[in-house]
């Protein structure tokens, strides 16, 4: 994009966003007479500004953060499949969440299917 | 409520010290002044996070899915990591088209510098940073999901 043409974007797509938004389409109408095309431009970057606080809107550092201590725990996280706990046979894991995984597992005392849950040490270390 | 995972703290920490090791060994560079410091660090810190994202990307190839959690409503088929390192080719690219708006974005999103420090470390005034800001966000955006699209 040649720069004259980026410029001429930002500009107007800054004024757009500074105005209420039900006077935003008279706005570029007016703005963008002639220029069907720039209007669109601005109205694609205008389309994406709920989703844009999403995008940038977690320091890199906390999201890199987040990765790693996540990596740590998967790591941490026993996997209790084919083992026991008392009379429990743990047979799969049914799901996992930020409180723990939950395993299905067989009671051998009372011959039924019960669910298991497993919390993560950092929940059991501050109930 | 999400609880905050214990680790998460350690692994800021880790990685703050890893930025911190790599500015002492840049020996080489003259510091000019407290700003040209942050806009060093910054860089320094985009490189360190990128890398890391490439590495674990690398790493999980093949295995079991990839964790998605920054932005899975937003881009589907990218996990965490393609995020991150999506988000580095199309600042890249910024750079060649409008450097200072690029500039914005290193020192604020990986410098983790407020809109204030932004604007004292490029020389404008705040309401330009936001506006610039405001304009990377919504362009980067729109970038990366063009980019899943492909």
């Amino acid at each position: 994009m040649n720069p004259e043409r980026w410029r001429q974007i930002k500009q107007l797509y800054t004024s757009a966003l500074e105005i209420d938004q039900d006077r935003r389409e008279a706005f570029l109408q007016k703005a963008c007479t002639g220029d069907e095309s720039l209007r669109k431009e601005i109205e694609r970057l205008l389309a994406q500004q709920a989703e844009a606080e999403d995008l940038l809107g977690t320091p890199a550092l906390e999201v890199a953060a987040r990765a790693l201590a996540q990596d740590e725990e998967d790591k941490l996280q026993p996997d209790y499949v084919g083992r026991s706990l008392m009379h429990y046979r743990i047979t799969e894991k049914i799901g996992e969440g930020g409180m723990g995984v939950v395993y299905k597992a067989r009671d051998t005392h009372l011959d039924r299917t019960v669910a298991i849950k497993a919390l993560p040490a950092a929940v059991v270390a501050d109930p | 409520m999400v609880r905050e995972r214990p680790g998460h703290t350690l692994q800021t920490t880790a990685l703050v010290n890893e930025a911190y090791l790599r500015l002492i060994d840049a020996d080489r560079v003259e510091w000019k002044d407290r700003v040209h410091f942050f806009a060093i660090s910054a860089n320094v810190m985009r490189r360190i996070l990128v890398e890391f994202a490439r590495a674990r990307g690398s790493q999980k190839r093949g295995g079991s899915a990839v964790k998605v959690d920054f932005d899975e409503a937003m881009f589907p088929s990218l996990g965490r990591d393609q995020v991150m390192i999506a988000l580095d080719d199309a600042l890249n690219e910024l750079t060649e088209i409008d450097p200072r708006e690029a500039k914005v974005v290193e020192l604020r999103f990986f410098g983790g510098l407020s809109e204030k420090e932004t604007a004292e470390v490029v020389g404008v005034t705040d309401r330009t940073v936001r506006q610039d800001w405001n304009h990377a966000n919504a362009w980067l955006t729109d970038e990366l999901k063009r980019g899943a699209q492909r």
